[in-house]
């Protein structure tokens, strides 16, 4: 007879094995997650790492059936922020970091060019970008989100609408840059044509 | 100076800009998530497990499952 058996759940041992089981199915995720808040492949991983062993040691205290993808992303970014590795708090991250992360994707039919997006992306600040990241591409609701940043709602989606509004400026600015022309030609020629028609100035 | 009001054009092109900037982000984050997984992580985690298993016992401590013999098992979800 023994002691270890309870009639809620499994056994310690059993309950152990399955929460292993799902926290290693969440690793890829938890490393993308750690990317996008670093932009540092090597950081990320250190992170995500530590995020890791932070939840196994944590495992008790998790209640199995609930969100654990978004528990664990919980504990990434506690283990992000409260670490302060280097000054990644508040600020943007390095271009030059951001430039070496960069994975060349070369896929013309791609919409955005995605090294592009990446640099733009490392260029938020890192509330934007994570409340992005897990709402545009992590597949979180709001509220889980919200949940994860342990913020309000309305934070993490106007957080979310700011970054989205300054992803495509800073990809139009780029864009300007790199052709010398115009994000939208169009638009160009048609503020060239209003400015002729009008006929001020000459 | 007069600018350029936001015509429904115009949104149109912002919505789709905002759709290619999230399927561009869905792709990143999706890059990662399809690499394959550092051996490292899985050595770590099973180093996490093993102090159940490796360490002797000093004195009377340890909980009645210890050794519940599968080590190295379970590693193999990918």
């Amino acid at each position: 007879m023994s002691s270890g058996e309870t009639p809620a759940g499994p056994a310690p041992a059993d309950r152990d094995e399955t929460f292993k089981r799902d926290l290693v199915k969440l690793i890829p995720q938890l490393r993308a997650f750690a990317r996008t808040l670093t932009g540092d492949p090597t950081a990320a991983d250190d992170l995500a790492q530590d995020a890791m062993l932070k939840a196994w040691d944590a495992r008790a205290s998790f209640r199995m059936g609930t969100n654990m993808k978004a528990w664990t992303f919980m504990i990434l970014r506690n283990v992000f922020y409260s670490e302060k590795r280097r000054s990644w708090r508040q600020t943007a991250l390095d271009p030059e970091t951001a430039e070496r992360t960069l994975v060349a994707v070369d896929d013309p039919s791609s919409p955005v060019a995605l090294d592009e997006l990446r640099q733009a992306l490392a260029a938020l600040p890192a509330e934007q970008r994570e409340a992005l990241i897990l709402v545009g591409a992590g597949g979180f609701a709001y509220e889980e989100a919200a949940e994860i940043c342990a913020c309000a709602v309305g934070t993490v989606k106007s957080r979310v609408s700011r970054a989205r509004r300054a992803l495509q400026d800073i990809l139009a600015r780029g864009a300007y840059e790199r052709d010398r022309a115009p994000a939208s030609a169009a638009m160009d020629a048609i503020l060239a044509q209003a400015e002729r028609l009008s006929g001020v100035r000459r | 100076m007069t600018e350029p009001r936001m015509r429904s054009p115009d949104l149109e092109e912002m919505k789709l800009r905002q759709q290619a900037i999230g399927e561009g982000l869905r792709q990143i984050f999706d890059d990662v998530v399809n690499e394959p997984v550092p051996e490292d992580f899985l050595d770590i985690l099973r180093r996490a497990e093993a102090p159940h298993r490796d360490e002797p016992p000093t004195g009377d401590v340890g909980p009645a499952d210890m050794g519940a013999g599968d080590m190295g098992a379970g590693d193999a979800a990918g």
